[in-house]
């Protein structure tokens, strides 16, 4: 080596070391989250200078840094080594390393994914790491690997737009050849749609992806980055189709989002059929942030029905609004009674000091007026309880709540233990205290037999029962279980028994246990005519078989109970087993109560399959009216018969 | 050796040396977008520090963060806002107020995502901004997403004024306290779990959970002292035996408890393979059964122990929509045993009472999407009879017949699903083929819908009438 070459040499040898080592990938940091003094629950310290904590987007960025600074084979090696269970402060980082080893090797990360869910359910972010660049690289084995993890169809418009990034062209050819994924291909088609917009449109215009959910983000994101194919595009789409009908939809939508004062400048100009294209992207606006004039003229120059649209999206919008908001809505002048009250029944996050206000308007409302009622409550008594009880006994005592709400309001506070019940009850005038006792008595009752049910069963008339029971059963009919509904059954009276059968939602299981107490009541005598007519008719209908239903209303003593509820029974069977049911009307007398309505029913189930036999059974009707009638009914339907296509 | 031959190497150690010394928290190496943005923080910086770089910004107005919006989401966007003065994220979120409307599912995902970057960042930024701004958002209008990041930010400001935002936030937004004691589940878990029974909650944070299920005495205690809300409990012991399990539920008296351990129970049998156990629990299931965990556990058994799975349906007669289900997910990995599944007694019940065929469909569908060769020769082989049952619901697994056979084959069923048109569109436009496949169908409905379909999808209106056309000739009925 020549000694001029000395310097040079070792200036090069220097840089390539700096380099080298300075760039050399540092070990992964495992801590990602700073450890945090132990704060109490109520009281947080106050000023001290802590550490930022970087917040959970924060974490990611970091862990997916850190991450990034190591090769594939350490991250295959960091997740190979990872038992279960998963502590959740390193979910993040974890996550982050699974990222960067499936970036290089999904198949491999996937299969390791597959041994992991053998022990331990994969939360939704792990299989999307593995299956996107899995999807990137081979869509089919995406799919594949998707079954096992019972992946659910919605996630599959991420692995498309995986897929597109690779093969725009083809990833769309497999959306429109398997239809169950055309809809998702919005995001893949937009892919294509950046990268090419003349061969994406010209794919568009030239084949037959018509779908019309897709189409709609499709012409959305046409319009926005291809404005100029935006015609050909259009002019492509038959006219009158649900795919240039929803072209035209989304297209209203961004003109309406782009310039929503135009647009309503624009509304009234327009046909009928535009307007209602445009209708609900302006109603949509125009609630969420239009002011109460501006709404109260638009609706005025609508049509019925668009003003019953519209007024459909500024109810859905209440329920979203702020206070001041939500009022200056609500108080918006040219609305009827009903449309007000329809808008208060999604008001209910009102605070308890417009209590009277809420309650006048929601008298106009709908079928949902009960819920709103409740959750207007149930959610200020959370929030200010205080305030929300001092306005709850002045309505109670104004006769605004009624006994039914009070009711409702117990049943839900006490099943979501709240601690504000007992204090709510107290804070009733005393007058008012029963409803509310006799739903705490069923709850007691429901889940202890032996609890004392007096303060139920003591409720002066049938239609307060009723109405304790409906607020315990209607609203969670599925929480009580069978066992728990017979029991509180069986502990009442027999009279209340009966007419609890009528109100309590019964099923086929709960059937065993309360026939032998009907059976009872009616040899006994022991109730109403109407209690037990009403019972028998309940209970025969939890009884999903026809016939078996049939064979024990004729275990049943005689009378109106058993001969009301027949006729429902054998029009069940009639429909479901014709034969049987001939069978059975043929072995009863024919002086048997109701028969000319069974022999009806019957005849209607089979005149179309036996013209004859109906004919035969409708000639036995005692009714001469009702038999022309039912005879004229074979007649047209063999008419009808004999002229419909072969 | 000349000493000039080894100053080179001096040089290459000294430059190594120095190179190493040099490293810092900049050189990680960058991810794809971190050259638009200065480096992160390190985790010691304080407030004040943070706000000092902020003439760094990287993006000037909420146009430009919209644009950034790529693979890596909220994260990317996080990431662009590094720097970005406090006053300015919180004027940004502000203009989010009240948000869009515009109902196309992407576009709202971004401007949420975008929302939750902001949120996050001023988090860390300035606390006390994201205070104020949190109490301006309308009620309904705070999203999971970025309320985590908001609720953390607030816990980790950790003064007086944070906490009043706080207890605000948490009595107008019950999902403010689930954060909150998810937070402190992983500093303070005793005080999670005071905080936990405090409210009326089945969620358990994930630490809370863990803790307790690394105590199971204490586990006991909780469920014996809380009747009604044991099942995060026995949550938290999901990876005990089933008769581990079993022995904890037996204490059990309040219906809720014993109602939410149906499913638990249910994926404890699952994992064992018990199939017995299984099948009554399963019997049992309530009609609206718990977060859907049934079908984790139908999926767990299907995967793992597919023998123990067709037993279960062997033995499932009394409730065809679950059966339906699980069957669905059996044919995708277990196609033959599926198949003779669909002639069982259990499968008659099916077919009768109306369990819901779109269960068994879209695991073929996806079957077929993922192994076209596999599921057409499944389909092939099936007895014609089970072979005219499942192709109306899974016209998917003809999709790579040729013409003829698919013809024939989707053709003569009852239509259940848009799409099948569209599709024999795209293997002939003659009319006359078209035409005796539409009449194929014996249904009046099926045709209309049919025709109505090529209508929408013909390139010109009046080959579309003479295909109706066409159709009712071959019927022969009478012009309406």
């Amino acid at each position: 080596m020549k000694p001029a070459l000395t310097p040079v040499l070792t200036a090069i040898a220097f840089a390539a070391g700096f380099f080298l080592l300075r760039q050399w990938p540092e070990k992964p940091h495992v801590d990602l989250v700073p450890v945090q003094q132990p704060a109490s629950v109520q009281n947080l310290p106050t000023g001290s200078a802590l550490p930022v904590i970087r917040s959970p987007l924060g974490r990611r960025v970091e862990a997916r840094k850190q991450a990034a600074g190591m090769s594939i084979s350490e991250a295959r090696a960091i997740m190979e080594k990872l038992v279960p269970p998963l502590s959740p402060d390193k979910a993040a980082w974890y996550l982050a390393v699974l990222e960067r080893w499936a970036s290089a090797e999904p198949e491999a990360a996937t299969a390791w994914l597959r041994r992991w869910s053998a022990n331990e359910k994969p939360a939704p972010e792990w299989v999307s790491a593995v299956l996107t660049p899995l999807a990137a690289k081979d869509l089919r084995s995406a799919l594949t690997a998707s079954r096992f993890f019972g992946w659910r169809w919605t996630s599959s418009a991420s692995w498309l737009q995986a897929a597109a990034t690779k093969d725009p062209a083809g990833t769309m050819a497999f959306a429109e050849k398997y239809s169950q994924f055309s809809r998702e291909a919005g995001p893949a088609f937009r892919v294509w749609l950046q990268r090419d917009p003349a061969a994406a449109c010209k794919w568009l215009i030239d084949g037959s992806f018509r779908d019309s959910s897709a189409m709609r983000e499709i012409i959305a994101d046409i319009a926005f980055i291809a404005p100029d194919r935006l015609a050909a595009v259009m002019a492509a789409l038959p006219e009158g189709s649900s795919a240039r009908d929803a072209a035209l939809t989304s297209l209203a939508a961004c003109e309406v989002d782009r310039d929503p004062a135009a647009a309503l400048t624009k509304f009234t100009s327009l046909s009928e059929k535009e307007r209602l294209r445009m209708l609900q992207p302006l109603a949509e606006q125009l609630a969420a942030r239009g002011k109460p004039s501006e709404i109260a003229s638009f609706l005025a120059g609508l049509k019925e029905n668009e003003r019953h649209y519209a007024l459909n999206q500024l109810r859905d919008q209440i329920s979203y609004a702020g206070p001041e908001r939500m009022l200056s809505l609500l108080r918006m002048p040219g609305l009827t009674e009903a449309e007000s009250g329809s808008l208060f029944e999604n008001a209910y996050a009102l605070g308890p000091q417009y209590a009277a206000e809420f309650m006048a308007g929601i008298k106009h409302g709908g079928s949902s007026s009960a819920n709103s009622i409740l959750n207007f409550w149930a959610g200020n008594l959370a929030r200010q309880p205080e305030e929300t009880m001092t306005a709850l006994r002045s309505m109670v005592s104004g006769g605004e709540v009624d006994r039914s709400s009070l009711m409702a309001l117990t049943h839900l506070l006490n099943k979501s233990g709240s601690e504000v019940l007992g204090r709510m009850i107290e804070a009733l005038p005393e007058t008012h205290r029963a409803g509310p006792q006799a739903v705490l008595a069923l709850h007691g009752a429901l889940t202890n037999p032996e609890a004392d049910l007096s303060a139920f069963t003591g409720l002066p008339d049938t239609a307060a029962r009723r109405e304790a029971l409906n607020s315990v059963f209607s609203t969670q009919d599925s929480f009580w279980e069978s066992a728990q509904r017979t029991a509180l059954l069986l502990h009442l009276p027999a009279e209340q028994r009966l007419e609890a059968v009528q109100t309590v939602p019964l099923r086929e299981e709960d059937f065993a246990a309360l026939a032998p107490a009907v059976a009872e009541a009616i040899r006994s005598n022991s109730a109403s005519v109407e209690s037990m007519k009403a019972a028998v008719d309940t209970l025969s209908k939890t009884i999903t078989d026809p016939s078996t239903a049939l064979q024990w209303l004729d275990s049943l003593p005689e009378g109106p109970a058993r001969d009301s509820a027949r006729p429902g029974v054998f029009g069940r069977l009639a429909y479901k087993d014709p034969e049987s049911a001939s069978a059975w009307l043929n072995s009863q007398p024919v002086t048997i109560e109701g028969r000319d309505n069974m022999v009806e029913m019957l005849v209607r189930s089979i005149a179309g399959s036996d013209p004859e036999g109906a004919t035969e059974w409708a000639s036995s009707i005692r009714n001469e009216d009702k038999r022309r009638g039912v005879l004229d009914l074979i007649r047209i339907q063999s008419e009808r018969t004999a002229t419909a296509p072969k | 050796m000349k000493l000039s031959h080894v100053i080179p190497f001096f040089g290459l150690a000294a430059g190594a040396a120095t190179g190493w010394l040099s490293r810092g928290e900049d050189t990680a190496v960058p991810t794809a977008k971190q050259s638009k943005s200065s480096a992160v923080a390190s985790a010691g910086e304080t407030n004040h520090s943070r706000k000092a770089a902020s003439s760094a910004a990287a993006v000037s107005n909420l146009k430009e963060l919209r644009a950034l919006w790529g693979d890596d989401g909220a994260a990317g966007i996080y990431e662009q806002l590094e720097g970005v003065p406090a006053a300015q994220l919180a004027e940004w979120l502000e203009e989010y107020l009240p948000p869009d409307v515009r109902s196309y599912k992407v576009e709202r995902r971004v401007r949420e995502g975008i929302c939750q970057a902001l949120v996050e960042r001023l988090s860390e930024s300035d606390p006390a901004a994201l205070a104020a701004w949190l109490r301006k958002v309308p009620h309904g209008y705070l999203d999971y997403g970025w309320m985590v990041g908001a609720v953390e930010g607030l816990l980790n400001q950790n003064s007086a004024d944070s906490a009043g935002v706080l207890a605000k936030l948490e009595a107008t937004h019950p999902i403010a306290g689930r954060i909150k004691a998810e937070w402190l589940a992983k500093r303070d878990p005793d005080a999670a779990l005071q905080l936990f029974v405090s409210r009326q909650d089945l969620t358990m944070p994930d630490g809370l959970k863990a803790w307790l299920a690394g105590d199971p005495a204490r586990a006991k205690q909780f469920a014996k002292d809380h009747p009604g809300r044991a099942y995060p409990v026995m949550a938290a012991l999901g990876d005990r035996s089933l008769s581990e399990l079993q022995a904890f539920v037996a204490d059990l008296k309040d219906p809720a408890d014993l109602r939410y351990a149906q499913p638990l129970l249910l994926m404890a049998a699952a994992k064992e393979g018990n199939a017995a156990v299984f099948v009554d629990l399963f019997s049992r299931l309530g009609v609206n059964p718990i977060y859907n965990s049934h079908d984790d556990a139908m999926l767990h058994l299907v995967r793992h122990h597919p023998e123990a799975a067709q037993t279960v349906l062997h033995n499932l007669e009394n409730r065809p929509a679950l059966w339906g289900r699980m069957l669905g997910m059996l044919a995708v990995t277990q196609p033959e045993q599926a198949a003779a599944l669909l002639t069982s007694p259990s499968a008659a019940e099916f077919w009768k009472t109306g369990g819901n065929p779109h269960d068994i469909m879209r695991s073929l569908n996806l079957w077929a999407a993922s192994e076209p060769a596999a599921a057409q020769s499944w389909l092939l082989a099936l007895p014609e009879e089970l072979r005219s049952k499942v192709v109306p619901l899974a016209w998917e697994m003809a999709a790579d017949l040729p013409n003829d056979d698919w013809f024939s084959l989707t053709g003569g069923s009852r239509l259940s699903g848009r799409g099948l048109a569209r599709q024999a569109l795209q293997r002939s436009t003659d009319p006359e083929v078209l035409a005796a496949w539409c009449a194929s169908f014996p249904d009046r409905n099926s045709r209309e819908l049919l025709l109505r379909e090529l209508r929408e999808n013909m390139k010109t209106p009046q080959a579309a009438e003479n295909i109706a056309a066409r159709v009712k000739e071959i019927r022969k009925t009478p012009p309406p």
